[in-house]
């Protein structure tokens, strides 16, 4: 375990000077800042806009930043060939993924930390007080974002980064449109192809199950369980995709 | 030093000719770019529920923008001086200079749907139809109600836009169908939202002259978690058919004070003028 914090401490670093992220962190905070302006239009619904601006940016900058940082994680260390130093030492190939995974895990939750003080900042400017509800909808994003950081692992564990970028986002489409596969199946019991429908369903990951957003903002009583099962949910998944990932990278000869 | 100059002259004449074209080419494109063109920007958008799908979970952001959107085409498509695009709509649908005429309620919609008139009929009311079914605005912002029913799919438990289709739009353009059902979708949506029935007792009473249904929306909204006393006032007033005069200025005081809408209370305040001269 101390080999995997060492990768994780060593890529933290790594990634947290990059300046892709560091374009992205400020774009970030920009609209958040600027949804301050934006809201002025909505008719007196600042604090509506100010709070579904800020979440919405979180969500989507911390999307960008798996995608971007996450797929050139891996590859990099493949094509520079620095992984063939790691693989030479009594180094197990799941711990090099466990530690690029929590070192990059560490780099979001840094980067979501800031969204979230930029947002609290513009929120209480408007609000003078705090909401802290917003929390457990900004705690379902960074599960969100640690499962599509899973994918992009997977995919650059055995393709380029254009096309692991390309399929990453792929699978964050269809992991919010996939609960359409189960209403489909709910709605037209009668269809022949709902089996394969339903495989499908359980095969892709379901991300509205992490989209509380809307209700967090306007304060909604949600299902009990709701965030616990989310969070489960996410935690399962983000270990098969790993698992998978170490057992590819475990099949590849770096010799 | 002739090669110098014919290369400097030769450079000039390019950056000349470059800059005539730059120049007319946006000259060209300028004459579509007119505030008449501005306002006939037709609006285009798939049907709510696709639009919901294709949100990939942004649907609350894709609300507010939509929201913003209607806002600010009803604000451009309507009679009222704060609008930059008075002048331009006042030629277009010929108006006067006091746009102000008044417009009783002749349409088909209100007609149709107003119930017959019993003893207590605040809709018939001569000096309200005056107030109440001024629609300065009728006809002239057609894609409002499309806008906010969209707002509304994307994020039904967004409250504001349907007491601002239900009452603002409504008083402006007349369109009490579109309204009601606007109010009743917001209902359905919240039914813990004390705003959403009190509204719709409103136009029950003011627009449809139906008091016994007014009364009952009445009824529920003061059960509801937050109901301020007035409903509660009004409620009793409306069962034992006080004043007219009386019970109308309550509920629209209720509606100013229970609103932080500046439009809103603007307007509120506006028919609590009119209703003092009168």
């Amino acid at each position: 375990m101390r080999a995997a914090w060492v990768i994780a401490k060593n890529t933290f670093q790594e990634t947290i000077r990059d300046r892709v992220m560091y374009n992205i962190l400020f774009f970030a905070i920009f609209i958040i800042a600027i949804s301050l302006v934006i809201s002025s239009w909505s008719l007196n619904q600042q604090v509506k806009l100010v709070k579904d601006f800020g979440l919405a940016a979180m969500s989507l900058f911390g999307l960008l930043i798996a995608i971007f940082v996450g797929i050139r994680l891996l590859y990099q260390d493949m094509e520079r060939k620095t992984i063939y130093m790691l693989v030479s030492k009594p180094i197990r190939r799941w711990q090099i993924i466990a530690g690029k995974y929590a070192g990059l895990a560490l780099t979001v939750l840094v980067n979501l930390v800031v969204m979230t003080i930029s947002l609290y900042i513009v929120d209480f400017l408007i609000e003078h007080q705090l909401d802290w509800g917003l929390l457990a909808g900004i705690l379902l994003i960074y599960f969100e974002i640690l499962l599509v950081i899973a994918w992009a692992f997977l995919f650059s564990s055995f393709t380029s980064p254009m096309l692991s970028a390309v399929l990453t986002v792929l699978i964050y489409v269809a992991g919010h449109l996939s609960p359409a596969l189960k209403l489909f199946t709910q709605l037209h019991p009668e269809n022949a192809s709902n089996k394969l429908l339903l495989l499908l369903y359980a095969i892709l990951p379901n991300l509205e199950n992490f989209n509380i957003k809307t209700a967090v903002v306007e304060h909604l009583s949600l299902p009990e369980l709701t965030v616990p099962s989310a969070l489960l949910y996410g935690i399962a998944y983000t270990g098969i995709l790993l698992l998978l990932t170490s057992i590819i990278l475990e099949k590849r000869n770096f010799k | 030093m002739i090669r110098k100059f014919y290369r400097f002259a030769g450079l000039l004449l390019i950056l000349i000719f470059l800059g005539g074209i730059v120049h007319t080419s946006q000259h060209r494109l300028d004459v579509y770019r007119t505030p008449e063109k501005a306002l006939q920007d037709m609006i285009y958008l798939p049907d709510g529920h696709v639009l919901h799908w294709a949100s990939l979970g942004f649907s609350s952001v894709l609300a507010d923008y939509l929201w913003i959107k209607s806002v600010l085409y009803f604000g451009r498509h309507t009679v009222d001086e704060d609008n930059p695009f008075y002048k331009i709509i006042k030629k277009k649908y010929g108006l006067s200079e006091d746009d102000g005429s008044i417009v009783l309620p002749d349409s088909e919609s209100v007609r149709k749907t107003s119930p017959a008139s019993g003893a207590f009929n605040l809709s018939k009311d001569p000096k309200l139809q005056t107030i109440f079914f001024n629609f300065k605005s009728r006809g002239m912002a057609p894609f409002i109600y499309p806008l906010l029913e969209r707002v509304v799919i994307l994020d039904p438990h967004f409250v504001e836009p349907y007491i601002f289709g239900g009452l603002y739009v409504m008083m402006d353009t007349g369109e009490l169908k579109e309204a009601l059902h606007l109010l009743k979708l917001g209902y359905w949506n919240n039914p813990n939202k004390w705003q959403l029935p009190y509204y719709l007792a409103f136009l029950n009473l003011f627009y449809l002259g139906n008091s016994e249904k007014a009364l009952s929306y009445l009824k529920e909204s003061v059960v509801k978690p937050g109901a301020p006393p007035f409903v509660e006032n009004l409620s009793l007033a409306l069962s034992q058919r006080l004043n007219k005069t009386k019970i109308m200025v309550d509920y629209l005081k209720g509606i100013y004070y229970s609103s932080n809408d500046p439009e809103i209370r603007g307007k509120i305040l506006r028919v609590l003028r009119d209703l003092a001269k009168n």
